[in-house]
């Protein structure tokens, strides 16, 4: 419990509301789409009815890489990056380092498409990684991704927007909490009826305390990884490395070895995979591959995995590409394990939430949900201590827009996707941003139409319902197969989001017209209890 | 193994906010329910509500620590939220 002077409060209170009203509506978007994409993958594999296989990089692959290797442009053969995307796709991209227009080292080489059941080409680009057109199989993820990372902006803006955004949470959070004057004596206090102003407020309150330390830790992070490479290493280079971002680099990830191109063949990927998963290594299937220099004397492997069961980090070993030689595990900064390190490491744990499987998943999303919730009810809250005014009522409208639209929009983005995958490929990416535009465009014109008051709120909520209940009508038309060989296939995930957005849209419908059964208030009574607890609690 | 004592841990604390929740002052007198007469005891079970987390780390379960830990205020919220029934009993 914090005591201030009055004026002092009533300072707070303007940082804390006046940070929302102007900045709020956009960090509802980042931290809903931030929610999302904790199921990223599972919406990947979704999106195209499931992934086609599992355990693609364990496969007989070498010689696909060798054939694929011949195919590549020399100067591309310096690293190779191997995965597999949610769709199950295996993705090769060989490339090197060059300086883009921007005059900024990037990423140049070909990327490879390919099947995973017979390492055929899917598909084939060639140029920098930025400028190349975005996979299909796993665009919908992207997407939303992408809308979560850097609000489609261009880099570095997208970043530093959210970055910013993420430094705005940090502000609510510590000025709620600091203007909040009976924190615990709150903290079991049900909403109270009594006045609708009065239950706003409580709303808010019990909802923002108890995510208050959860608001905190995941704006910190966000905002980490929004600075981190884009802000805080050029910046270390300038200060501490006279502008070296080289050796910048190499002071945080570790001295790479000397290079010596003596041509030596590749131990292949194979001999790696199966290495790697015993149990004195890794002990389990990489997610990622990495090849530095294959062909060479000095060609090293990284192989990157998940947590495994009860850990929180996942690793990454390293191994001589040229005599398959295990060379140990790498920590995630510097050559050695150090405390560090594992900070880094639990930056990523506490923003991500990805290390215990589905447990960890639905934590995390309910966790970005609460804060959402906050972020809604304390604009809602501002707005009704106003609503005598215009332009506050436009803000309520808003602000009911934003929050159901951001949902109503995915989803329309996630129907032209839909739509497309299986049956006009070629259309995919062109569908799914228009999907995206048109729902937000209905969400819009919805919310200005209808009338003011709470019809709104209810009528978009209606909306957002219908359009989660028809994701998985749309994916069983336009998919082939049914529930029953997805379970055959290991394909759970797709029967398991089919039915999660079933119950969702249908709850989010039934809570719609429920409240539409009750009694609207009208604009008097609202005004007169606006006075009321403008007097007794402002 | 790490769900499960996470899930475990978590009703604990839960059973413990519960208690918490029943006994508060605030809560009772705003929504017009009569005093709660025994003794409270509220730091022993805020206490309580966070031995789950303390076993946990003890154990090494660092995975189900850090997912109890995280699950901990969306518990609080959980628990805190309904409005209590007319039916609450001193």
């Amino acid at each position: 419990m914090i005591r201030m002077p009055k004026a002092e409060t009533a300072r707070m209170l303007d940082i804390h509301g006046w940070s929302a009203v102007l900045f709020g509506l956009a960090l509802y978007v980042v931290v809903l789409t931030g929610a999302v994409v904790v199921f990223a993958h599972e919406i990947g594999a979704w999106s195209v009815s499931g992934h086609k296989m599992d355990g693609a990089l364990a496969g007989k692959i070498d010689q696909s890489m060798a054939t694929l290797t011949e195919q590549v442009p020399e100067e591309y053969r310096h690293d190779v990056s191997l995965y597999q995307n949610s769709a199950g796709y295996l993705i090769a991209f060989f490339h090197t380092h060059e300086k883009n227009d921007s005059g900024m080292l990037a990423d140049i080489g070909t990327r490879f498409v390919l099947d995973p059941e017979d390492f055929s080409i899917v598909s084939r680009h060639d140029g920098f990684a930025d400028d190349m057109p975005d996979i299909t199989s796993s665009f919908l993820e992207d997407f939303f991704v992408d809308l979560h990372v850097r609000l489609h902006a261009p880099n570095p803006i997208g970043l530093y927007l959210t970055g910013l955004l993420g430094l705005l949470l940090l502000v609510s959070a510590i000025s709620g909490f600091i203007m909040h004057r009976n924190l615990i004596r709150d903290l079991f206090l049900s909403p109270r009826g009594a006045n609708r102003l009065i239950k706003k407020r409580d709303k808010h309150t019990l909802a923002g305390t108890w995510s208050i330390l959860f608001s905190i830790i995941v704006a910190f992070t966000g905002a980490f990884f929004s600075f981190a490479t884009t802000l805080g290493l050029p910046v270390i280079a300038i200060t501490a490395f006279e502008g070296d971002q080289q050796a910048a680099i190499e002071a945080v990830l570790g001295i790479q070895d000397a290079e010596d191109p003596t041509p030596s063949p590749f131990v292949g990927v194979e001999a790696i995979v199966s290495r790697v998963q015993q149990t004195d290594a890794a002990g389990s299937l990489p997610t990622f591959i990495s090849i530095e220099h294959p062909g060479r004397v000095d060609a090293r492997v990284t192989t990157f995995h998940e947590p495994a069961n009860g850990q929180l980090f996942g690793g990454s070993h390293l191994f001589n590409g040229a005599t398959g030689e295990y060379l140990g595990k790498k920590p995630a900064l510097g050559q050695q394990p150090s405390f560090g390190s594992d900070l880094i490491s639990l930056v990523g744990v506490f923003h991500f939430g990805l290390f215990a499987g589905m447990l960890s998943k639905i934590i995390w999303l309910s966790l970005g949900l609460a804060t959402c919730y906050v972020t809604y009810t304390g604009l809602k809250l501002w707005v009704a201590r106003r609503e005598q005014q215009a332009r506050w009522r436009l803000m309520g409208r808003l602000t009911d827009i934003t929050a159901y639209g951001t949902v109503i929009a995915m989803n329309g983005a996630a129907i032209g996707f839909l739509a497309t995958y299986h049956r006009q490929p070629d259309v995919v990416i062109d569908w799914t941003i228009n999907g995206f535009f048109a729902a937000a465009l209905v969400s819009i014109l919805v919310g200005f139409i209808r009338p003011a008051g709470a019809a709104t709120s209810q009528i978009l909520q209606a909306l957002m319902g219908l359009s989660l209940l028809v994701l998985p009508i749309a994916r069983l038309i336009t998919a082939d197969g049914d529930w029953s060989v997805y379970r055959l296939e290991d394909n759970a995930v797709v029967i398991g989001m089919d039915i999660s957005l079933l119950v969702l849209g249908a709850l989010f419908v039934w809570l719609a017209l429920k409240a539409t059964s009750l009694k609207p208030i009208t604009s008097m009574q609202a005004a007169t209890e606006t006075t009321k607890g403008a007097t007794t609690h402002g | 193994m790490a769900e499960f004592s996470t899930l475990l841990a978590l009703a604990a604390t839960m059973a413990a906010f519960a208690w918490i929740r029943h006994t508060d002052p605030k809560n009772r007198h705003a929504h017009k329910a009569s005093p709660y007469q025994g003794k409270r005891n509220t730091t022993l079970w805020w206490l309580l509500s966070m031995v789950p987390g303390g076993v946990l780390l003890l154990l090494q379960q660092n995975a189900a620590f850090v997912m109890w830990f995280a699950a901990f205020p969306l518990l609080g919220w959980l628990v805190a939220l309904p409005k209590p029934s007319k039916a609450i009993k001193p």
